[in-house]
């Protein structure tokens, strides 16, 4: 185990560089001057001082091997630049303040996908064509097709609408505030996480109609076992597996959804400040946010690979 | 005669290899048969036919100018007005078949481009292997660590966000996942009879990749193209949702979930509603079409 944890974690260097290297040229491709361009945005008037300060922030002056050096010297020590608004504040304090709500906002959408998932999945693969098997599969086809941003809408129209109930107002941090904090976040945790309860179900789903046909799992009845500790101990237990790796790599889409998730619910979190971020072509924090993101959904792939092997052990001899 | 029955070319036989050799089917005999087999997929591609149709002719069937105030603004949804009027008074009905020229046309640009790109490149990184594929597939992965709609809003951020821009951007989306699909099926097929074959009676790679290795990716193309058609339309709308796509004088189903749609959410709920649904309902079809035509065509890609 510890010789496949050391080759797994090695392999993510040339990966993590290379993420590094794609952002980095992506923010180059801009056509032009960026301090040219940030400047005359709008019709802002500005004074060659101005630009030559500008250039001299976002060292544009110098030759590009170098600024690519210059920045991943800053990374590595956890120094993500300055932003260009703000004042010049330093973009790690920006992200470093408001990564925990994403974060936040992301596990509680994955705790609520995979409760709902899991026996809606499993129910529905022990009782093929039954009637709930039926709701679960229209409830997950649904759930896959409709965009984020129209999930999140529906949540505030049914529940405004239908229940006359409404998250109080003014964000509130977890530390805080916690209860505050809990009935905002839940809206929109279940309106993010409503994609992935669906895609979960369907995979828990099939994945537990494979193992029921398992030789083990007659075995297992055929030693008098109940129902429910051959289905739990012998079936779940295996469909686990695949469960978790979904789960994994749907925690990096989950990133990607709270963009548009803190958009309608005004979280504060690391989304919402790379929209605005956008808007104003702020590109050090733009940078910044987004190999933040990148290198984070990296480490968890790792650690869901690694996690995949411990319980698995077919998996390291491989 | 120049093939043996068993479809290896004899040696020193430099001759052609017979190339297909199923049954010929008739096109007409193949859609009906997959009608009969996958009725909630034939109906699927029913919509999505007809939305192409709808994008295409839409000054044609629209009741209304989409960009006229020909209401009272908030008119609710009722005869002459099908879907009801927005905050200006434009009419709802109208914009949605508009909407479908901006989703249609940035859905299925993206996706022929993107997966065509990602087809040739996936043939050829399998094919020729070695450092060519190893250093392929480290930016494949590396490219697979950015979700896509961050990708996205990074690359609407530098390029701007013209409709050709974000089709741009979409193939950046798209290609990763395209590549990593066609390799991991053309590196079983370059170990096939055929292929090894082809090779023994001296075929030039790329004739072995075109001739050879191309026609039999074909269904994987045509299945990765329908899935991933729902994910462009459903990015293209979530970046002019958050208003950094096409811009607002457009009619697009994602411009029309914006702002003015959120905050008449309690008052208006059709302004949100109708979009949705019609992005819902769409990538609906193109989810069941996928299915259904991976069951027919590729079994082998069930489960991605």
């Amino acid at each position: 185990m510890r010789q496949y944890a050391l080759k797994r974690i090695a392999l993510i260097i040339p990966t993590v560089l290379l993420v590094s290297i794609i952002v980095f040229t992506v923010m180059r491709l801009l056509p032009g001057d960026p301090a040219l361009v940030i400047l005359s945005e709008g019709d802002a008037t500005f004074t060659q001082e101005e630009l030559a300060d500008l250039r001299e922030q976002l060292g544009t002056n110098r030759p590009i091997v170098v600024q690519y050096g210059d920045w991943i010297y800053g990374l590595v020590q956890g120094d993500l630049g300055t932003s260009i608004w703000r004042s010049g504040q330093p973009v790690t304090k920006l992200v470093g303040e408001r990564i925990w709500r994403t974060l936040e906002l992301a596990v509680l959408a994955i705790i609520i996908a995979v409760a709902f998932a899991v026996p809606l999945g499993v129910i529905s693969a022990i009782k093929p064509d039954s009637i709930i098997d039926y709701v679960s599969r229209v409830i997950t086809l649904v759930g896959i097709s409709i965009p984020t941003f129209f999930a999140g809408l529906l949540v505030v129209l049914i529940l405004s609408r239908g229940f006359g109930w409404l998250p109080p107002l003014g964000y509130a941090d977890l530390w805080d505030d916690p209860w505050k904090n809990l009935q905002q976040m839940f809206l929109p945790a279940l309106a993010l996480g409503f994609y992935d309860m669906a895609f979960i179900a369907r995979v828990t789903r099939s994945s537990m109609m494979e193992i029921i046909r398992e030789d083990y799992m007659r075995t297992a009845r055929a030693k008098g076992l109940a129902e429910r500790i051959v289905l739990v101990r012998h079936g779940l237990k295996n469909a686990v597996l695949p469960i978790l790796t979904i789960s994994g790599w749907q925690f990096g889409r989950l990133f990607g959804g709270t963009v548009i998730i803190e958009s309608i619910f005004k979280v504060p979190g690391i989304g919402t400040l790379l929209i605005e971020t956008v808007f104003q072509r702020d590109f050090p924090t733009i940078q910044a946010i987004i190999i933040v993101i990148a290198v984070s959904i990296v480490i968890i792939n790792l650690l869901v690979d690694l996690l995949y092997g411990l319980l698995d052990p077919r998996i390291r001899y491989a | 005669m120049t093939t043996t029955n068993t479809g290896r070319a004899a040696p020193g036989v430099a001759a052609e290899p017979q190339l297909d050799v199923r049954p010929k089917q008739g096109v007409v005999k193949r859609v009906g048969a997959f009608c009969r087999t996958k009725p909630l997929g034939a109906v699927s591609a029913a919509i999505i036919i007809l939305t192409i149709l709808t994008a295409i002719l839409a000054p044609f069937i629209a009741p209304y100018d989409p960009l006229d105030l020909n209401h009272e603004p908030f008119a609710a949804p009722a005869g002459d007005k099908l879907l009801g009027a927005d905050e200006l008074g434009r009419d709802v009905f109208s914009r949605i078949i508009f909407g479908a020229r901006v989703s249609m046309y940035v859905g299925l640009a993206s996706v022929i481009i993107g997966i065509s790109l990602g087809t040739i490149i996936g043939i050829i990184s399998a094919y020729v292997g070695g450092i060519i594929d190893l250093a392929i597939q480290r930016i494949v992965d590396a490219l697979m660590a950015f979700p896509a709609i961050i990708m996205a809003l990074g690359l609407t951020a530098v390029l701007g966000s013209s409709v050709n821009n974000i089709v741009a951007a979409l193939v950046v989306i798209l290609l990763p996942g395209a590549i990593r699909v066609i390799r991991a099926q053309v590196l079983s097929i370059k170990e096939l009879d055929y292929t090894l074959a082809a090779e023994a009676i001296g075929a030039r790679p790329w004739r072995i990749m075109l001739r050879h290795i191309l026609p039999n990716v074909v269904a994987s193309y045509i299945v990765l193209s329908t899935i991933t058609l729902g994910l462009a339309i459903i990015i293209e709308a979530s970046l002019t949702f958050l208003g950094v796509g096409i811009s607002a004088d457009i009619p697009t189903w994602g411009g029309m979930l914006t702002e003015g749609a959120q905050k008449y959410i309690r008052t208006a709920w059709w302004l949100a509603v109708a979009p949705g649904l019609a992005i819902s309902i769409v990538v609906f079809a193109i989810n069941f079409l996928g299915d259904a035509l991976r069951d027919t065509l590729d079994p082998r890609l069930r489960g991605r």
